[in-house]
């Protein structure tokens, strides 16, 4: 394929990719996941236009070409496994809240190992020609061991798809794994692009799709955070409107839905005495004594507001829905018993129940939940 | 080039349009004018596929009888302007929105002629071959003699909406409303680079697979706008205005004042008349800030729950909190509230007294509760 066929396929993934890296820096906050992921969106980009190059630099006749071509073609190989590892130790950090390589443990070094002989074969091409040789029209022709690269990849990808699969696996609740199978899914796709390209000659669709598997896996990503409050890390408010919507709309397949409206007991005091650093921090607390309670539940979290929460659960009875407020109240209690608390945390609950054929409207549901609340709250500090 | 590896290098940009049109139905793109961004995104697949189709008859150019040339050529054409046109038309009610007097929508609808026109000479360019010609014996393409007029017609009405956009820029006054604009103006670059690539070399089909990367980017704008905006009141959340503030720092451009506002009995108002009017009680607020605010390039936040920050560079500072003031009272009377809003404020100067963002936002959250506590919990 000529360099103009090359210009026409690569360019439009490496406007993506750029696309992508602009959008990356204009995030509201950086993360150092973000930050990765930004390395991985670079790496592939720089993969791309040494590919390029390697392309310009074939067969043409000048002084010092050959020479041109061999380096031109080495760099490209040897940056390859750059654009892997960076996936690979995205994956990772992602997972285990640490880099590939703070600690090193035997199954790291055994993985290592194949990038240690696919070096070795690579840098002794020159003389082996095992990867690949120049020829004297200074033209790339593949070696014997020319599938040694496309291993490598593969190799790590899988790797990273294994990862992403036991996550996925290990999920606590539906829509983990859901998000959890969607990430394995982006890092399958230049897997399966790596399988159509060595079967059929003259596709060529490894990088762009990798540009495309970046993409997703970025908007993913970004769709997420739109969901989520980005204090309590909890979904916000936003995707509480989406759910109710999505669980009460008139044509929607309708289980019986509970909606818990919980309100911090004495919240604005812990702001006032204490600082609003403080009271972020009771927040954060608060979301992950709820989160903790909902564990392995289909129940729904989200932030309401200031100092309110909200959960949907499937609870078909009033008493059902009376069970699960008590444990909702209790959690608080049981994390007040810890030892070394500077303020208490405890809540006021209200809960209003939509029956299965029930029409009924978020703001109705929510009205009705509101009532009980505040009777609760009335009840409490009269207590 | 062979049918393949054409088809190849339309594959990437088609499937990115793809996920851009799936991508467009989320419950946050319910705008008005989405439907046009949608359409161009269908537009610009449809001529993707026409243009693949256009290549091989290239190649094989007798396998088609010419009639069918003459179609699929006129039918690439008429894409490509009705994609032109209906960009030119989403920038210009992108950035205008509702603010087009009745004298200008008329204005933006005789737009249409210049439209009109090409593609009546598009449409008849078998008997007039003014826009080009299928040979009837080889079946080969050959450019006619104003076969730039389409090209023109294109780039001028993509050129015009960024041209609209650039002084729509220079108009607007509040922060994001001036990004969006100043966005809108540059994006054309992409299809432009792509079809000066294209004209630079024929082979290079930069042309609507920069087109796609554009549009793409717009969408992209669209999903990180709603990762930096509070989904209740659609200020900033509190995210971007860490990362404004930042950013403000790194390039020491923070001037003027750092407010932090609270609304007094927030608390009474979720409990005596429900969270649903606390939530309306949030959005009345917000909107009174972009009122009074929003004409002095401020930027304005949502910061926790009943929480605002506000910074901005008043000629007098006082006189804006009280034009806050009774803009909010006016609200209040209008909509007939059964409650009084009234927002407590504590302000820092962020040149004369901020060592930091983080020292700004703590001095101005202790003045605001020392007001508060001053007035009785109540007054400003």
């Amino acid at each position: 394929m000529s360099l103009t066929v090359h210009l026409n396929i690569s360019v439009f993934p490496m406007v993506l990719l750029a696309v992508i890296w602009v959008s990356l820096r204009r995030q509201p906050i950086q993360t150092t996941d973000n930050r990765l992921f930004g390395v991985l969106v670079h790496a592939t980009f720089l993969l791309l236009l040494l590919e390029l190059l390697s392309w310009a630099t074939d067969g043409r006749s000048m002084g010092g070409g050959r020479t041109l071509s061999w380096i031109a073609n080495l760099v490209y190989f040897g940056f390859l496994p750059v654009v892997l590892l960076s996936w690979l130790n995205y994956v990772y950090f992602r997972q285990r809240r640490e880099f590939l390589y703070t600690t090193l443990s035997p199954g790291k070094l055994l993985g290592a190992l194949p990038l240690l002989l696919y070096y070795a074969a690579l840098f002794s091409s020159p003389r082996t020609g095992w990867i690949f040789t120049v020829n004297a029209q200074n033209m790339y022709i593949r070696g014997s061991l020319f599938f040694l690269p496309n291993l490598l990849c593969s190799f790590y990808l899988l790797i990273a798809l294994v990862m992403e699969l036991r996550a996925a696996w290990a999920s606590r609740s539906r829509s983990e794994r859901r998000q959890n199978l969607r990430f394995a899914l982006f890092v399958a796709l230049p897997i399966l692009a790596g399988v159509v390209q060595s079967l059929c000659s003259g596709i060529w669709i490894v990088l762009p799709s990798t540009a495309i598997a970046e993409l997703l896996t970025y908007i993913y990503l970004q769709r997420l955070s739109i969901r989520k409050d980005a204090l309590t890390g909890i979904n916000n408010r936003g995707c509480l409107d989406a759910y109710l919507d999505s669980q009460l709309s008139p044509d929607a397949r309708r289980e019986p839905l509970c909606l818990f409206l919980l309100d911090l007991d004495h919240f604005k005091q812990i702001n006032d005495s204490f600082g609003h650093s403080v009271g972020d921090d009771a927040l954060i607390r608060a979301a992950a004594i709820l989160a903790g309670s909902l564990h392995n539940t289909d129940a729904f979290l989200a932030r309401y507001g200031g100092d309110e929460f909200c959960v949907a659960a499937h609870c078909a009875t009033p008493e059902a829905a009376e069970r699960m407020a008590g444990e909702l109240k209790r959690a608080f209690t049981r994390a007040a018993a810890k030892p070394g608390q500077p303020y208490l945390l405890s809540c006021s609950v209200g809960y209003a129940l939509a029956d299965a054929d029930a029409r009924i409207t978020p703001e109705t549901l929510i009205q009705q939940a509101d009532v009980m609340l505040y009777q609760d709250k009335k009840v409490r500090a009269g207590a | 080039m062979t049918i393949l590896t054409y088809l190849q290098i339309e594959f990437i940009p088609f499937l990115t349009l793809v996920l851009t049109l799936h991508l467009s139905t989320a419950e946050y793109m319910a705008v008005r004018n989405v439907r046009r961004f949608r359409l161009m995104v269908a537009l610009v697949m449809g001529i993707l596929v026409v243009d693949a189709f256009d290549w091989y008859t290239v190649l094989h150019p007798l396998a088609f009888p010419a009639a069918l040339l003459w179609c699929s050529n006129i039918l690439y054409f008429l894409l490509s302007e009705i994609i032109a046109f209906l960009w030119f038309q989403y920038v210009v009610h992108q950035v205008c929105g509702q603010s087009l007097t009745p004298r200008q929508q008329r204005w933006l609808r005789l737009s249409v002629i210049p439209l009109l026109i090409t593609c009546a000479v598009i449409l008849t360019s078998p008997w007039n071959r003014l826009i080009f010609t299928i040979d009837p014996l080889d079946h080969s393409y050959a450019r006619g003699a104003l076969h730039a007029i389409q090209t023109v017609a294109g780039f001028a009405y993509m050129l015009l909406a960024s041209v609209i956009a650039w002084l729509r820029s220079r108009k607007v006054t509040l922060t994001e409303e001036k990004k969006e604009c100043r966005f809108l103006c540059r994006i054309v670059i992409l299809p432009l680079l792509g079809g000066l690539l294209q004209i630079y070399n024929y082979y290079l089909v930069f042309l609507w697979s920069f087109t796609a990367a554009a549009a793409f980017l717009i969408y992209m704008d669209f999903q990180s706008h709603w990762v930096s905006v509070d989904p209740l009141t659609s200020l900033n959340n509190r995210g971007s205005l860490e990362q404004y503030l930042q950013a403000a720092e790194r390039e020491q451009r923070l001037r003027g004042w750092l407010m932090m506002m609270d609304i007094d009995h927030f608390k009474t108002i979720n409990d005596r008349f429900g969270h649903i009017e606390g939530d309306r009680a949030l959005r009345i607020t917000a909107q009174a800030l972009k009122s009074v605010f929003g004409a002095s390039g401020a930027f304005l936040s949502r910061y926790g729950g009943d929480e605002f920050v506000v910074i901005a560079e008043p000629d007098d500072l006082e006189a804006m909190l009280r034009r806050c003031e009774e803009e909010l009272a006016r609200i209040v009377r209008e909509k007939n509230l059964p409650y009084e809003l009234r927002l407590s404020v504590g302000c820092a100067h962020c040149v004369l007294e901020g060592s930091s963002p983080r020292n700004l936002l703590q001095l101005a959250d202790q003045r605001m509760y020392q007001r508060k506590r001053a007035a009785g919990g109540c007054r400003r």
